[in-house]
């Protein structure tokens, strides 16, 4: 039982792992929380149903067209919410993402209306069964395209300028920009692979749930799961998705559905509680 | 920059504090139930994002969830009315109580953390209450919502009128509140923790201490917001405390002028009055509201009580000058 939960979870659990690192990567690159990311999934989600659905592309371009209009949409969020208050107060970034999102939530539904789809199947939902456990094709895509995603995020990171650059940036702003490194470019680029993360995390749960402008509340599970990994650590936004979809499951399964998402804020308060750095996260120390 | 030393104080208090209570007051002249509802309903934001603003504006601490501390204060004002005793002043009372309760359990682990990391629980917290308010139908009547008996004042059935005179007298609390929060000890520190944290500490300040009652304030604030609105509308349900109304909360103050005493005030009236007027376009209210939240922040971060503000200011400094 316990195993067949586990592997359910793997599915929920990369979508968290995926939006759990946009926000983590935007919070030590830029200083900032997006409140914006679940939007950005939800217009993955909603782009990619359009170039699927309605402008018979096929999969993989509407996927890829979708990710890099979200990419693209990432690094506009960053131009209009981010640089203009890059000197402002912190709760005045954060505020600005608040804004952004709503106004992207509430376009979305101006635009394409409250209307709630489904995404076609593109792979199987009906069960494959192996050692006794019971999975999808579905679910199994899911996974190895997040395992994809997260391969060649790490390759990015260590291995290009760009992901030298975020490094460098993450550490110490001023001192990258003494180095050479654009620190308003690399910000940039920060944000739009936030929102590519986000709209991979949009058009892979889209199939599990139904689309309406207001999925992006998932994001607050992203958030969670980042929390839950510490907030700073990479690794532990991925540890950090995983674990929360799994002990969400175990709750839906052993004690209340309905009242999940409410036990998982509870347990939240008390990992703050106990353990604020989480799994794999160091304390947040701020130094004069 | 000041705060919570409002530019408008520095005129004789009695006259400002006069034309507060005048007008509002001024509406129970009004002949229409509807405009009466409206003021009320100003009056209601006013409170709550007057609740925001000492946590925000004063201290640094964002709520992007206030939506749930009113939630609280109205499904308990309403249970309290329903099941207990039906009196409006005690059924707020506790519902203000309720919420700073919930409001202390959440602020006593995230308020000594980053001060990013009160704005992500209160977001899960808004999130939670409401999710609680869909599901524990037995108690909130879930997604259908929950009719108020109608509340009554020493054991007399409140009339609309009476309702109004405790929503004024609830405002001018609140208002007086914050005046004095701003003007005393606590609201210096308030304002060092939101200037600098470690320079806070460094000074004496004991900032977890003085971050909870900032935000305890604020929640029971909210509470009071949430009670108020379950007493005068008769009727609660989950919609009334979705993410966009805190959203709103914290646009009011943002455009009316953070840490601004008037600002939670001016910015309740305009973001009050204004979906009313553009009611034929209520499908880009929530478009609207975010363009104002992010317009105010980037081009004019201090609100509009600044315009009123710099022009008291500015014509005192043009009279000192001759």
């Amino acid at each position: 039982m316990i195993g067949q939960i586990a592997l359910n979870s793997l599915a929920l659990g990369s979508i968290y792992a995926l939006t759990a690192l946009g926000f983590v990567i935007i919070f030590r690159a830029s200083d900032v929380v997006n409140f914006a990311q679940g939007e950005m999934m939800m217009l993955g989600a909603m782009i990619g149903l359009l170039l699927y659905r309605d402008l018979h592309l096929g999969y993989a371009v509407a996927f890829v067209l979708s990710v890099v209009i979200c990419m693209a949409g990432g690094a506009v969020v960053e131009r209009i919410a981010f640089r203009p208050l890059m000197n402002a107060p912190h709760f005045t970034i954060l505020l600005s993402t608040v804004a952004i999102g709503q106004i992207i939530r509430s376009g979305v539904r101006i635009v394409f209306g409250q209307e709630v789809s489904s995404f076609p199947g593109v792979w199987s939902a009906d069960p494959i069964s192996f050692l006794g456990l019971r999975t999808t094709a579905l679910n199994l895509a899911i996974v190895a395209v997040t395992i994809g995603t997260l391969l060649v995020f790490v390759m990015v990171f260590s291995w290009t300028r760009i992901g030298w650059a975020m490094k460098a940036t993450a550490q110490n702003r001023r001192g990258a920009a003494i180095v050479g490194v654009s620190v308003s470019r690399t910000n940039a680029q920060v944000w739009a692979m936030a929102g590519g993360l986000a709209a991979i995390a949009g058009i892979l749960l889209a199939p599990l749930i139904i689309i309406t402008p207001d999925m992006g509340v998932i994001g607050n599970k992203g958030f969670i799961a980042a929390i839950l990994g510490g907030f700073t650590s990479l690794p532990g936004a991925v540890l950090g998705g995983f674990a929360l979809a799994l002990t969400e499951n175990l709750i839906g399964v052993y004690i209340s559905s309905a009242f999940k998402d409410v036990i998982v804020f509870v347990l939240l308060i008390l990992v703050l509680l106990v353990r604020p750095s989480g799994l794999l996260g160091r304390q947040i120390v701020k130094r004069v | 920059m000041k705060a919570g030393v409002d530019t408008v104080a520095s005129s004789p208090r009695w006259l400002a504090g006069a034309a507060i209570v005048l007008a509002t007051l001024s509406p129970l002249l009004l002949g229409s139930d509807y405009l009466r509802f409206v003021a009320v309903l100003i009056l209601i934001n006013a409170i709550a994002a007057t609740g925001v603003n000492l946590s925000m504006g004063y201290c640094g601490l964002v709520s992007v969830g206030h939506a749930g501390f009113l939630a609280i204060g109205a499904y308990v004002a309403a249970f309290v009315v329903n099941h207990v005793s039906g009196n409006a002043v005690l059924a707020i009372f506790a519902g203000a109580l309720a919420a700073g309760l919930v409001g202390v359990v959440i602020g006593l682990p995230t308020l000594r953390l980053n001060p990013l990391y009160i704005a992500m629980v209160t977001f899960g917290f808004g999130q939670a209450t409401n999710l609680v308010a869909v599901n524990w139908i037995d108690v909130t009547g879930g997604p259908n919502g929950l009719a108020v008996n109608a509340p009554t004042i020493l054991g007399v059935e409140a009339s609309n009128t009476t309702l109004y005179l405790i929503a004024v007298a609830l405002f001018l609390g609140s208002l007086w509140v914050a005046y004095c929060t701003g003007q005393s000890r606590l609201g210096r520190a308030f304002l060092a923790i939101k200037e600098s944290e470690i320079a806070a500490r460094s000074m004496g300040i004991t900032v977890e201490r003085y971050k909870m009652i900032a935000f305890a304030i604020s929640s029971i604030m909210g509470g009071v917001a949430g009670g108020l609105y379950a007493m005068v509308s008769g009727y609660v349900n989950p919609d009334a405390f979705v993410f966009q109304v805190s959203v709103l909360l914290v646009t009011m103050c943002v455009a009316g002028g953070l840490g601004r005493l008037s600002g939670p005030i001016i910015g309740a009236a305009i973001l009050t009055i204004l979906p009313e007027l553009l009611r034929p376009f209520a499908e880009y209210k929530e478009l609207f509201s975010g363009v104002i939240l992010l317009g105010f922040l980037i081009l004019m971060p201090r609100g509009l009580a600044s315009l009123v503000g710099g022009w008291i200011a500015a014509s005192q400094i043009k009279r000192r000058a001759v």
